[in-house]
Parts: structure tokens; sequence; C-alpha cells
């Protein structure tokens, strides 16, 4: 089940925010400071450091780009599911049963139009005119519904293609598992 | 066919439209359950009102069938 409250996770993102510039400008402060470093300290020892640093830095700048796309995935969901509404409540393997009722009930319908299409002769009732109006009130019931169905399911589709849009984001990301695993067992 | 012959006929085709109507209301409001249970926005199922409004719609249109040109086959023909 699909559970988002946009609201409170805008609240998130927000705070998100803040972290994400503060570790930009960390990671722009220990480089910059390094490099301040070497100009006044010159040797063996600080030129082998400086091989393992760009190799560090490599590391921070990857891990600060994921951070930070990490961040467009949660604007992103915000954005789209807020197009919704302010919470969303979605089960999209539900769909299925749901296509299936709305498919059955347009089915019943249109069988009792069919059915006031072949009512056979109905001259020899005074007020048989009514009859036809009671086929023109089915008439909108069924294009009303079949509205409705469409409108449901383009929800569903547009629920389903956030989703799919949000995977492949999420398989293109390399968070390091350690860095993830570091702060869940600090929760 | 004379007229009460036909009379019975459309007293049983609109009996069986009736109970048809009965059934897709039902099937409305159980459609609803389901949306429930699968897709609610902002703490109501997505077109709750308007599923509902369809269902009284078929039920008022159910009503009507009987209350009018059943009623008057049943006291004119029948």
């Amino acid at each position: 089940m699909i559970n988002i409250n946009v609201s409170k996770l805008n609240d998130v993102i927000s705070d998100y925010s803040v972290l994400v510039d503060r570790i930009k400008k960390n990671n722009d402060n220990i480089i910059g400071n390094f490099y301040l470093m070497k100009k006044n300290w010159n040797d063996n020892r600080i030129n082998a450091m400086s091989s393992n640093f760009n190799k560090e830095k490599v590391k921070y700048v990857g891990l600060q780009e994921d951070i930070v796309s990490q961040l467009y995935i949660y604007r992103f969901i915000s954005s789209k599911y807020g197009e919704l509404g302010n919470k969303v409540k979605c089960n999209l393997d539900g769909k299925g049963l749901i296509y299936y009722k709305l498919d059955n009930i347009i089915s019943q319908l249109n069988t009792v139009m069919w059915q006031f299409n072949n009512l056979g002769d109905i001259s020899f009732y005074p007020n048989s005119a009514i009859i036809f109006e009671y086929r023109d009130d089915l008439k909108n019931i069924i294009d009303s519904f079949s509205n409705i169905r469409d409108r449901i399911k383009s929800k569903f589709d547009y629920v389903s293609s956030i989703e799919s849009t949000v995977s492949e984001k999420l398989r293109d990301l390399k968070i390091e598992n350690i860095v993830l695993n570091k702060y869940e067992s600090e929760e | 066919m004379d007229d009460r012959g036909k009379a019975v006929q459309l007293y049983e085709n609109l009996n069986s439209i009736a109970n048809n109507l009965n059934s897709i209301s039902t099937n409305m409001d159980y459609l609803n359950d389901s949306l429930k249970e699968n897709f609610m926005i902002d703490d109501k199922p997505i077109y709750n009102d308007e599923i509902d409004n369809l269902s009284y719609d078929v039920m008022d249109l159910k009503s009507a069938i009987y209350n009018g040109v059943m009623s008057g086959l049943k006291s004119n023909y029948l």
C-alpha cells in the first residue's frame, strides 16, 4: 500500500534540503582545507596522502551527488502525489479487482439497456412514452458511469507511472549500503 | 397476443430490469467499499460522492419503474 502524506513529506524535504546544503558546504571546506594545507606542508608523506585524498574526494562527491539525487526523488514524489491531494493511499495490487468491478457494472448497465431495447410491443400501454424516458435516464447513467470508470483507471495509471519512474530513479542511485546501514543502526 | 398478454410480458421484462438495477446499485456500493480499501485521497475513496449519487440515480430509476409503469400495468391489466 502506497501511503503518502504530502504536507508532512514537504516538511521533511525542507529539513533534508538544509542538511544537503550543509554536506555540500562541509565537503567543499574539507577539500579546500586540504589543498590549503598542501601549500604549507610539502614532503613525500603529504604527496602520498594527496593521492589517497583524491580517491576519497571522488567518493565524497559521488556520495554527495547521490544524496542530492535522493532529494530530487523526494521532491518528485511530493510534487506528483501533491497533484492528487494531500493524503494519498493507493494499493496498486487492488487495481485488477477495481477494474473488474467497474467493467462488470458497465456490462450490467449495457444488459439493462439491451432489455429496454427489447421490451417487445409496448404500444398498447397508453403512457408508453415514459418507458423511453426511463431508457434515456439509463443512457445518462451509463455515460456518467463510463466517465467515472475512465477517470478511476486514469488515476491508477497515474500512480503506476509515478511508481515506475521512482523505481527507475532509485535503481540509478549508488548510495553505499554501508552508509545507509550506519544511519539505520543509529535510529 | 392480446393486450393482457402483452402487459404480462412487459411487466415481467420491467421486473427483470428493476431487479438488475437493484443489483447494479448494490455493486456500485461494493465498488465504493473496494475503493475505500484500495484508493483514498484525503481520507475519502476516489469519486466516492459521484458513485454514491449514481447508485441513488439507479435506485430512483428502479423505484420509478416499480411505482410508474409496473404499478399501472398491475392495476389496469393484471
